[in-house]
């Protein structure tokens, strides 16, 4: 199979799997974009053993490793940008903070995970592939890698899911929420319930 | 980098495709070799100057 071919049955298989995708985003049934996937995955991989030539060589691979580093860059920039933002609106509405929770976990964890894949193929690249030693800082950086990423979400997750430590507005009341930090606002609470 | 990539190669008379086919690399690698455009690894460059009969000293100016 030529290169050209491949290109064009690799584009059919993409549309065909956004149209997968968002038909069952729109019937609410979330198990057929995963099948769809791995589908996908399979025929284009099957797909790419039958091409003739050189699907992607050393300078495509040197221009995505550059698209990778301007897209962390952008999309870190543009999130702590929008973190700050939606900070600002925090106090208006919940909402917003969790929200710039999100962006800033998924700012520090992409960057995170960026360093971690740079410093393990630095290491690979510096020891020797069977000793001994280097088997013990392969997998120990991924150990440490594994720590890091638990710990992020755990403390993520738990912030997010056991709900807001805040004062609720109730029925022209004050009611604490969890274990708020923040004194009982002063403000005059009105009838209209919302969380401070 | 400049280089004697495109002088050497229709001097041998193959064209980019067939060149590319050679090295193991993609016709629009080729192109950006040619133009300066690409700073070859070694062993790329190793590959190029091995498919025009050369060596890497005489293909890339230094």
């Amino acid at each position: 199979m030529t290169l050209k071919k491949y290109n064009k049955y690799r584009m059919a298989v993409v549309m065909l799997l956004a149209f997968g995708v968002s038909l069952s985003v729109s019937s609410g049934n979330y198990l057929m974009p995963l099948v769809a996937m791995i589908l996908s995955w399979l025929i284009l991989y099957n797909l790419r053993q039958q091409v003739d030539g050189v699907i992607a060589d050393e300078c495509d691979y040197a221009l995505a490793g550059k698209a990778a580093r301007y897209t962390i860059t952008i999309v870190s920039v543009f999130l702590a940008l929008a973190f700050f933002v939606l900070m600002q609106f925090a106090d208006s509405n919940h909402e917003f903070y969790n929200f710039a929770m999100i962006t800033s976990y998924f700012v520090c964890g992409i960057m995170l995970l960026n360093s971690a894949i740079f410093y393990y193929l630095k290491l690979k690249m510096k020891t020797e592939k069977h000793s001994f030693k280097s088997w013990i800082k392969t997998f120990g950086i991924y150990f440490i890698i594994a720590g890091i990423f638990a710990a992020i979400f755990a403390a993520g997750s738990l912030r997010l899911i056991s709900g807001e430590d805040s004062w609720l507005c109730t029925n022209g009341q004050w009611v604490k929420h969890g274990q708020p930090a923040a004194p009982q606002p002063t403000e005059i609470c009105p009838l209209e319930n919302y969380a401070k | 980098m400049q280089n004697n990539i495109k002088e050497l190669r229709q001097k041998l008379g193959i064209t980019q495709e067939e060149l590319a086919k050679q090295a193991g690399i993609r016709r629009e690698t080729i192109v950006f070799l040619e133009q300066g455009k690409y700073n070859p690894s070694l062993k790329l460059a190793h590959d190029v100057a091995s498919a025009l009969q050369t060596t890497i000293e005489k293909l890339f100016i230094f």
